[in-house]
């Protein structure tokens, strides 16, 4: 059996049975392996429960979806602050809690130098819409540097746009609070209307709040369209916290759609995988 | 709709996983068929998501939005609505190698048939 056969054994087993084989994680500071479960949790779209046991047999177990940590289950280990024990079994974790949270696995994982580290189904529903607290705001409180981002930093967007070729009338590039107005003049009508519905999105989509963001941010598209043969269409696309904003000729979502699925997973390794 | 047009649309749509007919006014869901039984918050985050992302269709400059597509690399999501009854909504969670045009198509109809008698 072939390395990619066994990697396709496992990818389907995952899938079967939701359950991913534990790993045991060595590391040297605990801050490095706080930084290695933010990974976890950052790379975790659909709900999971991430379970960490520690050296000393302290437990963590918790309940991560959308790149989110949305719950610690289970007993507070011994020893812990009366604030961070109070994060045990609470519903509702937010950004607010994000410095609690970071001082709560830097303590667990200052009690020895390795974990085991296991993911499997979450075994309940999560309900998709819960704040949580994402990797970056705790890494934020630990004062880790900033992640580098993926090799392709979010070209695809770019590539994207070349794809749809000559049905964009207008776009723009949203990158972190900036807005970069591409493929037209700023006097245009066109431009005005695609900032002023920028400001719009900002406010109610590109935020955490809006139950697709987490798939959105890391590599969703969304197309607004109107009745039959409308003039135009309106796409959101969003990869690595970049976002493209753009206006385009003609009624045909589904085309902007397949472009999309045509760009993402020609840039994918899975799209090798059967 | 009714759970029974529910199910017909999903069976001419065999990507669409569930779909959910939804008062976003109200925030109410009216009806659910699924390939797995999801609880009801489930379904009421799935109603929110709709009126978030119709509020969001641009208000002037654009004609009223019909439907939003959502793709991601785990699936897709698609919600519909008629123009005439802009507070009601389709709703449908789907594989990612959805068809768009087939589940516009099939959406249209059964909002054209279904909606009318709701």
């Amino acid at each position: 059996m072939s390395e990619f056969d066994r990697l396709k054994a496992r990818l389907k087993r995952t899938a079967t049975d939701g359950r991913i084989l534990a790993d045991r994680q060595d590391y040297e500071t605990p801050v490095e392996g706080v930084a290695r479960l933010l990974d976890e949790i950052d790379g975790t779209v659909i709900g999971r429960r991430l379970k960490v046991d520690f050296a000393d047999g302290s437990r963590l177990s918790a309940l991560v979806t959308g790149r989110r940590l949305v719950r610690l289950d289970g007993q507070a280990p011994a020893g812990l602050p009366a604030d961070q024990a109070a994060l045990y079994g609470r519903e509702g974790l937010a950004t607010e809690d994000a410095a609690e949270v970071a001082g709560l696995l830097a303590g667990l994982c200052g009690r020895g130098p390795s974990y085991l580290l296991s993911k499997s189904a979450p075994g309940e529903a999560i309900d998709p819409t819960q704040a949580g607290v994402s990797a970056a705001a705790i890494a934020a409180a630990l004062g880790l540097e900033e992640r580098e981002a993926p090799a392709d930093d979010g070209r695809n967007l770019e590539v994207f746009l070349d794809a749809l070729g000559e049905r964009v009338i207008a776009a723009a590039l949203i990158e972190q609070d900036e807005i970069a107005l591409i493929r037209c003049d700023e006097e245009t009508p066109e431009a005005a209307f695609l900032l002023d519905w920028a400001a719009q999105v900002g406010e109610r989509l590109l935020t955490p709040d809006f139950a697709l963001y987490a798939t959105l941010e890391t590599g969703g598209l969304l197309v607004f369209a109107g009745a039959r043969g409308s003039d135009r269409h309106l796409a959101v696309a969003g990869r690595h916290g970049r976002f493209l904003l753009a206006a385009l000729e003609g009624p045909d979502s589904a085309a902007t759609l397949d472009c999309w699925r045509h760009v993402t997973l020609a840039d994918s390794p899975s799209a090798a995988i059967d | 709709m009714t759970p029974q047009a529910l199910k017909a649309f999903r069976i001419r749509v065999p990507d669409c996983e569930l779909a959910v007919y939804a008062d976003l006014g109200s925030g109410t869901v009216l009806g659910a068929d699924g390939a797995l039984r999801y609880p009801q918050e489930y379904l009421d985050a799935l109603c929110a998501c709709a009126a978030t992302l119709f509020q969001s269709a641009p208000q002037d400059g654009f004609e009223p939005v019909e439907h939003v597509l959502f793709l991601g690399p785990t699936g897709g999501r698609g919600f519909f609505r008629r123009l005439d009854e802009p507070n009601e909504a389709l709703c449908c969670i789907c594989a990612p190698g959805i068809a768009a045009d087939r589940l516009i198509a099939e959406a249209r109809v059964a909002l054209a048939k279904g909606g009318a008698a709701a």
